[in-house]
């Protein structure tokens, strides 16, 4: 039916198996977008924010996407500006993951804010103290930088790469992308970095506030480090999911392997530059401030637990299994290490946002849960939906994977 | 960010409240909320998400029955004088510190709903606008025409009751003065305030009550250790409401929400 | 035509280009921003202006200032046949006002400018969602569901009305007409019992107040009528019996003043006795947490230790009666030891504090329980009142005081004709007290009464009995039953909603009204309510109403009340105030004015007439009758197995429980989430008994009583005592208004009164209860 869309020379699922699971996910995101336009009806008071989680899921779910977009940028300059040939098999992958990631965020943040027809206030009356102005400027501009990555791979597909508008398109395209991934790596390293100075920078919010280097808190630098470390991570982990979806080899293990062997050893360096972080703020800062670092955790939903679980269980062992070359051969292992390293990045990206905002800074006041409604949890879990969307139709009628057709040989 | 545009103006304005004598009544809040122009929805119950510009702590000692103790603690916004966490981090600079003042203000009509202030701010003092405003039919006749309601969407706090410092500029400009005389220009719950514990007034005019007070032996101000350098001042002769304002290392927490 | 590519491409940027040259998009972006700026409502801008008035909403009498806009908004509204009518008998001024703020009058007397919430809050009365606009007649009979009410004219209305009570006067029994009033204060509650009187009835009953108690015992120990009021001004050692002193007690905000006064002078001190942990006793200087009820008996050991010791002020108690007697029954019933054990108080305690208390001069003991509303018996009252005559504080500086009256002109003889005498003639259906009899209201035996049948027709005027009577449901069904109920409210409240015909009253800030001497506060003052506007055309002055109504009566009532509107009459009785020459209004001298044009002039323009006390020392009588005071305990104060806890009402300054008005809109944002949350109370328990019903903060509970029970929710608070539940008073309205109906519970509906066999007046302030987990 639409095979001829589908790029030659490869295996691809029936049509009516194609369109059921299409179906299925369109339905989700069906639900998601009318809670969308129920939400601007209505008002945010359709989420269970309220004055003291002024943040809460969507911003997670923001952040999270954000940080574990990060393969696209940190894989394009790995591939086009330190040239590391095995990637070349995973960049078009990462980039869809990469568009994907940050299209959403900025689809939530739309939905996010209080005034959606002033959301371009923040172009138009930029203040440049605010760690936020340089998120907006960044994210809209490298979302800008990952079409124009994503684009040339849409023409390629077999239909429309027939019409030579879309075919010079697509080769002047290709020709500029060493130069789009130089712009996109220097993009996300600052927003990367602004959203981490976003937190770094409250300096009335223990919880979050860091000291730092000349305008950046250490903040900056963290989140930067490690959305490099996890983001590759997350590309894998897309990657094997898909592969397993698929019941195929899309891309070399090597590839892989590389990429792994690489996110392993920021991971490593991430988690030791997170603990001395936390030891300064724990002895230095907290301290300076009147609180102590056992008043920073409370009950089961602000446990201490949250911090192991953070750096321990979802930092320092996936950075031992990626590093271990025994383990990260091993697909088990290296499914386990990049999921648990992607729910690190997204925990850690979890308290900054709500804990901060949890901790009482009056001593006369109290720990208050938040809980997300399900507008906020039907919205938020909208991205995995439009996700799945984007991958099953790129992965069909486009040529994503350049050695799909060497690993998977026709059968006949 | 006063530490960027100090200017040579002779007016910074700012508030002392007397904790011994506030009983936490809540005439300010209401004078506040009247003269504001806030609406009100039928259930109110839920705190955190409940407007008020001046909100009242009730704070208590911690001490068993029947050695118990309660204290209020009024809290509008505090103007903090330096580095103002809620002004640097907003991305549309919708809210601004007035260095000829000393007042932080809010632009209603620029502000995009982002909350980020909100969580930079840690006194709680900025609110989001969940609902549409609505007055039940025939109330909206008690609006203020000094003061625009705000629309759903946007962060608002206390402002000082700036119109008030407008209308007291004109007047005096009228009667040919430059400067205002003390007690010229109150806050709405400063004026309202039944045991007279709130005090507001020029902090730089040295014969201002509020020069006076802020030296007194008593004086604190909220979460002093934070270096927000707030413009609200408090009063009190003990000590653990005193404690209750800033944390303190290895204190056991004598107050605690009532 | 065909297009290459760089056709295509040179197309795609110019027209990329070429809209963003046009004004469409940027005017676009600028509309929507424009569009948000449009989802408030912007007020009607115009000139302001200022009016000086008196508030209303509680007995404190404080001075406002409404500031008023021209109201360009509501123009249409004022196109009625009726405006022209209006502002010619209001004189108002011509252009439509909208009153937008009320601030407290920084010129008056009792509050020098401060303002209490409530007070604050009162333009949400004057626009209250919930006014009577128009007079109603229920269409549907009572008792067969939701009424359903008719709007009619003030002619219709009135015709029904005098209809009604010509009937019942023409077959010779007027005195089953009876009137409820929130109290017997000022000139229109004067003006109404005597309409009843002049008809026949004398069965103008007011509302349950601590006064009641205070006026029999004044009346035994001092021989003296009028207000009691306390100097706490000029007092050094202030002994408060549980009177919420900065929560609504007498006169709030003077109060508060005097509060703010004390803290800056650092030479006052203040104790507060009282078994839980008010916003008073932590605010005072020391707080003794005596045992529920057992006040009378803490009272009499600190006489016991002031008269033992020797400490007691030997010129005044030369000035009273009975002492050797009162002396006798201290020392041999109420030793410190003794009285240790009945309040829990420490003996040592008991002492030190009465020795301060009688050492530091001028020292005061406050009678009271909360705002003033709940009561306890006679006993209590003589054993707190006899400590002020130990230490020489009746009459003095810094003592207590007797209010005096404020000098309006005396009413005229009142004229009855033989159907009125015959009226009078008959017993009160409250009856007259019991042992002793006083004449003081006793509204706990209208319950009774209405049910009986004695009642044709019941007026209740700016009263909320079927609410707010202790055991309101059980007088809700007592209503049901009367043939004739008329309600005089400007919103509407239970009690109008259980009446036949409703009026439209004017609120305190659309008509012109006496209010006299703030409760409690010892000078003698008078400022008036000013008509500033009218929200509701159709509501008119509750005075204006009763003239009328005696007009169309005809015969002696109309001849008792001869005065055209109810401004001829306040003008009349003002003239009283010039003749006295007594006082100052504003900072002039009544002595110096020329006329009483001019006082009335001043007093129109929102100036306060005021009067200092006289002080002088006085004495007063231990044992009236033979009666002496000594502690009585309450039957509830007895624990039973069945109903192991005391639940005890407090009043909350921010929900109004002061019957007539409701608590408004800005106040329901004041209450703590600790109090309401959603549609549910919650309880005060101490945490340790809450912790042995296994019940956690936020629990649902059922307060079970001897009288009835109450779903509530639980709030732990280490100030309560143990074993003691506190519920606050004023929630659990079903009265029309969406931000009170269904919120909470009504306390009053469980706190039955017990009658004090001495006075028959009612005692009531708590119950027996048993906390279950629900």
């Amino acid at each position: 039916m639409d095979r001829a869309w589908i790029p030659e020379g490869v295996q691809r699922c029936s049509a009516g198996a194609f369109y059921s699971w299409m179906a299925l996910w369109l339905f989700v995101l069906g639900a998601a977008v009318t809670t969308a336009l129920l939400i601007l009806w209505k008002g945010l008071n359709q989420t269970n924010m309220n004055d003291y989680f002024g943040f809460g899921a969507w911003i997670t779910a923001d952040l999270g996407v954000i940080a574990l977009g990060a393969g696209a940028f940190f894989s394009g300059f790995l591939t086009y500006v330190l040239r590391i040939k095995e990637l070349k098999a995973l960049i078009n992958f990462a980039v869809i993951i990469g568009f994907i990631c940050y299209s959403s965020a900025l689809l939530i943040l739309t939905l996010d804010i209080g005034q959606p027809l002033r959301g371009w206030f923040g172009y138009w009356f930029p203040n440049i103290h605010s760690m936020l102005t340089e998120v907006i400027f960044c994210i809209t501009l490298y979302f800008t930088v990952l079409t124009i990555e994503y684009v040339p791979l849409i023409l390629e597909n077999r239909k429309i790469y027939a019409n030579p508008v879309a075919h010079t398109l697509s080769h002047n395209f290709h020709e500029a992308m060493a130069i789009f991934a130089a712009i996109g790596t220097f993009l996300s390293f600052f927003h990367q970095g602004s959203l981490g100075g976003m937190y770094g920078v409250l300096y009335a919010r223990p919880f979050a506030f860091r000291e730092g280097f000349f305008v950046w808190p250490w903040t900056f630098f963290l989140f930067i480090f490690s959305a490099i470390s996890v983001g590759p991570t997350f590309t894998i982990l897309i990657t094997m999911i898909l592969q397993k979806v698929t019941k195929k080899r899309l891309v070399p293990r090597e590839s892989l392997s590389v990429l792994a062997k690489i996110a392993g050893c920021l991971l490593c360096g991430y988690v030791i530059v997170k603990i001395a972080d936390t030891y300064y703020w724990a002895t230095h800062i907290l301290p300076a401030r009147g609180l102590t670092f056992a008043e920073q955790y409370h009950g089961y939903q602000y446990g201490l637990w949250l911090l192991f679980a953070e750096i321990g269980l979802c930092g320092i062992i996936p950075a031992l299994i990626l590093i271990t070359r025994r383990l990260r051969e091993n697909d088990k292992w290296l499914v386990l290490a990049c999921a648990l390293a992607s729910i690190g990045v997204v925990l850690n990206r979890f308290i900054f946002t709500v804990q901060t905002l949890a901790m009482p800074v009056y001593p006369f006041d109290k720990w208050y849960i938040y809980f997300p409604s399900w507008q906020e949890w039907v919205t938020s879990m909208a991205v995995v939906a439009y996700g799945a969307v984007i991958i099953s139709l790129s992965y069909r009628y486009l040529p994503v994977f350049p050695y799909e057709r060497d690993l998977n040989p026709p059968a006949r | 960010m006063s530490e960027h545009h100090e200017v040579a103006s002779k007016e910074k304005y700012g508030m002392v409240i007397d904790l011994d004598k506030c009983t936490g009544c809540g005439a300010c809040t209401v004078s506040c909320l009247s003269e504001n122009n806030h609406y009100v929805r039928e259930d109110e119950s839920d705190k955190l998400r409940s407007v008020a510009w001046m909100k009242v702590y009730k704070v208590t000692n911690g001490e068993p029955f029947p050695n118990t103790k309660v204290a209020f603690i009024p809290r509008p916004c505090m103007h903090c004088d330096h580095h103002t966490p809620c002004v640097s981090v907003c991305p549309v600079m919708a809210t601004d510190y007035n260095p000829l003042t000393g007042i932080v203000s809010q632009i209603y009509t620029r502000c995009i709903g982002c909350r980020y202030c909100v969580g930079a701010c840690p006194y709680h003092a900025r609110y989001f606008n969940w609902w549409d405003p609505v007055w039940p039919e025939g109330m909206h006749k008690l609006l203020n025409p000094d003061m625009s309601p705000r629309m759903r969407g946007v962060v608002e706090k206390c402002s000082f009751c700036n119109h008030r410092l407008q209308k007291a500029k004109d007047k005096a400009y009228v009667e040919g003065r430059r400067d205002l005389k003390d007690g010229e220009y109150v806050t709405a719950c400063a004026e309202a305030c039944p045991t007279r514990a709130i005090t507001f007034g020029n902090m730089k005019d040295p014969e201002s009550a509020v020069a006076k007070l802020i030296k007194s032996p008593g004086a604190f101000r909220l979460l002093e250790k934070l270096g927000t350098q707030p413009k609200v001042y408090y009063l009190s002769n003990e000590s653990w409401i005193r404690e209750s304002g800033d944390n303190a290392l290895g204190r056991k927490k004598t107050a605690r929400p009532a | 035509m065909k297009l290459d590519r760089r056709g295509f491409l040179k197309f795609a940027a110019g027209g990329v280009v070429g809209t963003l040259a046009t004004p469409i998009p940027w005017d676009l972006l600028d509309e929507s921003a424009k569009f948000t700026d449009l989802w408030a409502p912007e007020p009607a801008k115009g000139p302001s202006s200022f009016v000086h008035s008196t508030c209303r909403l509680c007995p404190g009498g404080c001075g406002i200032t409404l500031r008023l806009v021209e109201d360009k908004s509501g123009r249409d509204e004022w196109r009625g046949w009726h405006h022209k009518e209006f502002i010619q008998r209001r004189r108002l001024p011509a252009v439509p006002l909208r009153a937008v703020k009320i601030a407290g009058n920084p010129d008056h007397p009792v509050n020098r400018g401060g303002i209490c919430p409530l007070g604050a809050a009162g333009l949400q009365l004057l626009y209250g969602t919930n006014r009577v606009t128009a007079p109603l007649k229920r269409t549907n009979p009572k008792g067969e569901g939701e009424a359903v009410w008719e709007k009619i004219t003030w002619d219709e209305a009135l015709n029904i009305v005098t209809g009604k009570l010509r009937e019942i006067r023409e077959a010779g029994n007027p005195h089953t007409v009876a009137c409820i009033l929130d109290n017997k204060k000022g000139l229109t509650a004067e003006l109404i019992g005597r309409f009843f009187r002049a008809y026949g009835s004398s069965n103008v009953i007011t509302m349950p107040s601590q006064e009641d108690v205070e006026t029999v015992g004044l009346s035994l120990m001092q021989g003296t009528g009028g207000h009691l009021a306390y100097d706490l001004e000029n007092s050094k050692y202030v002994l408060s019996f549980g009177a919420a002193l900065l929560e609504g007690w007498g006169a709030p905000v003077h109060n508060m003043m005097v509060f703010g006064k004390w803290q800056e002078a650092n030479e006052h001190t203040l104790v507060q006795i009282e078994p839980n942990c008010s916003i008073t006793a932590s605010k005072a200087d020391k707080w003794l947490a005596v045992k529920p009820g057992a006040e009378a008996a803490l009272a009499l050991g600190m006489a016991n230790v002031i008269v033992t010791e020797g400490l007691y002020d030997r010129s005044c108690i030369a000035r009273c009666q009975g002492f050797e007697g009162f002396k006798a029954l201290l020392e041999s019933e109420y030793t410190p030891h003794k009285v240790s054990e009945i309040t829990g108080i420490p003996a040592n305690v008991i002492a030190t504090t009465a020795r301060a208390f009688a050492v530091t001069r001028p020292a005061v003991a406050v009678y009271g329980r909360g705002q003033g509303v709940m009561s306890g018996n006679l006993a209590e009252f003589m054993s707190i009142y006899s400590l002020n005559a130990l230490v020489g504080s009746i009459g003095t500086k810094g003592g207590v005081v007797v209010q005096r009256e404020v000098p309006f002109k005396a009413w005229p003889a009142l004229a009855t004709d033989a159907v009125a005498q015959q009226g009078l003639s008959q017993s009160r259906i409250d009856g007259e007290g019991g042992e002793i009899k006083h004449g003081v209201c006793m509204s706990h035996n209208l319950t009774a009464a209405l049910k009986s049948g004695a009642v044709n027709a019941l007026v209740v005027h700016e009263a909320n009995p079927c609410y707010a009577l202790p055991g309101a449901h059980k007088f809700e069904e007592a209503v049901a039953k009367v043939p004739f109920v008329l309600a005089l409210t400007s919103c509407m409240n239970e009690t109008a909603r259980a009446a036949d015909i409703i009026l439209p009253v004017a609120s305190y800030l659309e008509r012109l009204e006496d209010v006299t001497s703030a409760a409690r506060v010892p000078n003698a003052s008078m400022s008036l309510t000013r008509p500033a506007l009218a929200n509701v055309p159709e509501a008119r002055h509750p005075g204006d109403i009763f003239l009328t109504l005696a007009r169309a009566m005809g015969g002696s009532v109309n001849s008792s009340l001869p005065w055209d509107n109810f401004e001829a009459l306040l003008k009349e009785k003002v003239g009283g105030i010039f003749a006295s020459r007594r006082g100052r209004i504003g900072d002039q001298e009544v002595a110096m004015l020329g006329s009483s044009d001019e006082l009335w002039e001043g007093f129109n323009a929102g100036k306060c007439w005021y009067e200092e006390p006289v002080f002088g020392g006085g004495g007063l009588t231990f044992n009236p009758q033979g009666r002496t005071p000594h502690f009585e305990p309450v039957s509830w104060m007895k624990a039973s197995r069945e109903f192991p806890m005391l639940l005890v009402a407090y009043e909350n300054i921010n929900i109004a429980n002061r019957r007539a008005v409701d608590t408004l809109p800005y106040l329901t944002k004041n209450i703590d989430d600790t109090v309401l949350q959603k549609h549910d109370l919650l309880v005060r328990v101490n945490p340790e008994t809450a912790g042995r019903m296994r019940l956690v903060e936020g629990d649902a509970a059922t307060v079970q009583c001897p009288t009835g029970r109450l779903s509530v929710r639980v709030h732990m608070d280490v100030g309560m005592m143990p074993d003691v539940i506190g519920i606050p008073l004023g929630l659990g309205h079903s009265n029309d208004d969406p931000f009170l109906t269904g919120k909470g519970v009504n306390a009053y509906e469980v706190l039955e009164p017990v009658a004090d066999p001495v006075t028959g007046l009612a005692v009531w302030w708590g119950t027996r209860a048993k906390l279950i987990k629900a």
